[in-house]
């Protein structure tokens, strides 16, 4: 690991073992475009971008002292990021019109890549069947749930004890994860519908 | 309520941040979030120092000195831009784009490194000046790894096909050389393709502008959309617009054929299975395919596809698979 480059190395050296200031403020020049970049064009709104970027930047400082100095900085700081923008869409931070609007880009992206549009209406499918055949306090539960709404508010909304709404969360993930193994498994068969399907697209 | 689109989207980002994602969603994200990349950039602006001021301002460190000035950092700008140099070119990172595995450096004995890959196999190639190259099957890419970037950036195509996306840098072109083709770009991305199997050599552009010349003259100035021939015999070139959406599916691992001639099977074939596939007679070898090739899909089943467009039947010779 003779080729990380050395100005990487001296400023993670100097933040992590001289707690450097300037060589932080190098760091931060040096990177805070590409991930500015990065962000913006997943996050949209630019008051979510910088509250995103500071946490980044904050977090990474507050973890100085357990760094790799070896690490492959630019890849180290975009992973985190990622990770970071994948918990923002979780979160009931990000608005409305975002998971819409990513929500229409993976449906077109899987239509233009026709190796995902599988996985896709696999899940799709699977999703919509396990919905059907649940209880409907379940459903509605989940449902609840995936807009982001908090165990106590789902409880208040539909009257029911916190704890039915945990166990009601926790059976419908059970049925949902035994849903998609039986989905994985029959899998391998399917390939040749992904051929019939592509070649349909392409004779249009 | 939501629809049934926004479900899916929550589900499957829900699956992959818990880590409860099969490894097909999980590829599916991945994919997906990759290509926001070629997302416009939204309007809006953001201000360096500002962030800056703010990150300072949670930052509760004794040896952190709030009067550290980003706007008079044009000095050390400087200085890290002459340190920068000094180690831009030694590095190279290597990605295995089939596997997903992490970055992986890569020592650099000698002074030109080949970035090679073998048939079935896809690789991302990130150069030192931020550019990103992704080699498709049978492909060899030399790099000059002391020079790269000092001057032009000089890369060179000795086999097969691979798509550049070029980190912007006005005062130094991008430069690909193919033979007796040389392509330059300032900051673009483009695809250039050239198998021992094909005649042609091909260059195919998705962004900004392209140039490319011969071993004497300018052959064209190529826009997006845009691609150019040049047959190896003949020396003739000629130009074509093509299809953006399917040009680059082999960098997920399908080829689409669309109407093309059995040597673009052929090699199709080879670079998914490497298996030789032959045409018998002069007859099969003028018959024109549309479909994709995708190692996905097994080796026999995409043979009985390929014969069943024509009707023809095939044999098996060894290593080679003719088709009569």
């Amino acid at each position: 690991m003779d080729q990380v480059p050395v100005i990487y190395r001296e400023w993670l050296q100097a933040i992590k073992e001289r707690s450097d200031a300037s060589a932080y403020a190098q760091l931060y020049r040096y990177c805070w475009k590409d991930l500015y970049a990065h962000a913006a064009r997943r996050i949209l709104d630019p008051q979510d971008v910088e509250d995103i970027l500071q946490e980044l930047f904050v977090q990474f400082w507050e973890k100085r002292h357990t760094i790799d100095i070896q690490m492959n900085l630019p890849a180290y700081l975009k992973g985190t990021l990622k990770y970071k923008i994948i918990d923002f869409f979780n979160s009931n931070k990000a608005k409305d019109k975002l998971l819409d609007h990513w929500s229409k880009h993976v449906f077109s992206y899987v239509q233009q890549h026709p190796s995902h549009l599988e996985t896709y209406l696999e899940l799709e499918k699977m999703l919509e069947e396990e919905l059907q055949v649940m209880p409907q306090n379940m459903r509605q539960i989940l449902l609840l749930k995936w807009e982001h709404l908090s165990i106590r508010e789902i409880a208040t909304q539909m009257g029911l004890s916190e704890q039915t709404v945990k166990n009601n969360l926790t059976e419908a993930s059970k049925r949902l994860k035994k849903a998609i193994l039986g989905q994985q498994n029959a899998q391998n068969g399917s390939f040749t519908l992904l051929l019939i399907f592509a070649l349909h697209q392409l004779s249009n | 309520m939501y629809g049934v689109k926004r479900r899916v989207f929550e589900f499957l980002i829900y699956r992959y941040q818990q880590h409860k994602a099969t490894r097909a969603e999980r590829d599916l994200v991945d994919r997906w979030y990759d290509a926001l990349d070629r997302e416009d950039l939204p309007t809006g602006h953001l201000d360096e120092s500002q962030l800056w001021d703010r990150i300072q301002s949670r930052i509760a460190t004794p040896s952190f000195p709030r009067t550290i000035s980003i706007s008079n950092g044009i000095r050390w700008t400087a200085a890290v831009a002459a340190s920068l140099l000094i180690c831009a070119g030694i590095l190279f990172w290597n990605r295995d784009a089939i596997f997903g595995q992490n970055e992986q450096q890569v020592l650099v004995k000698p002074s030109y490194r080949i970035f090679e890959t073998g048939v079935g196999q896809r690789k991302r190639v990130l150069l030192a000046d931020g550019s990103n190259v992704i080699l498709n099957a049978r492909t060899q890419l030399k790099v000059d790894t002391l020079s790269f970037g000092r001057k032009d950036r000089v890369v060179e195509l000795l086999a097969g096909e691979a798509f550049f996306e070029v980190r912007k840098d006005a005062a130094k072109a991008f430069i690909v050389k193919t033979q007796e083709l040389q392509t330059t770009v300032l900051g673009t991305s483009f695809t250039v393709k050239n198998y021992a199997e094909l005649d042609e050599i091909s260059v195919s552009v998705f962004t900004g502008r392209v140039k490319v010349a011969g071993s004497s003259n300018l052959l064209g100035v190529l826009k997006r959309g845009q691609e150019i021939h040049y047959s190896k015999n003949s020396h003739q070139n000629k130009q074509h617009s093509f299809d953006l959406t399917t040009r680059n599916s082999w960098t997920e691992g399908r080829t689409y054929l669309r109407q093309s001639g059995f040597a673009e099977l052929a090699l199709a074939v080879k670079n998914s299975y490497g298996i030789e596939l032959e045409a018998a007679n002069g007859r099969v070898a003028r018959q024109l395919y549309t479909m994709p090739i995708s190692r996905q899909l097994s080796w026999p089943a995409t043979l009985e596809s390929i014969r069943q467009i024509h009707h023809n039947r095939s044999r098996k010779e060894g290593n080679k698979v003719i088709i009569y």
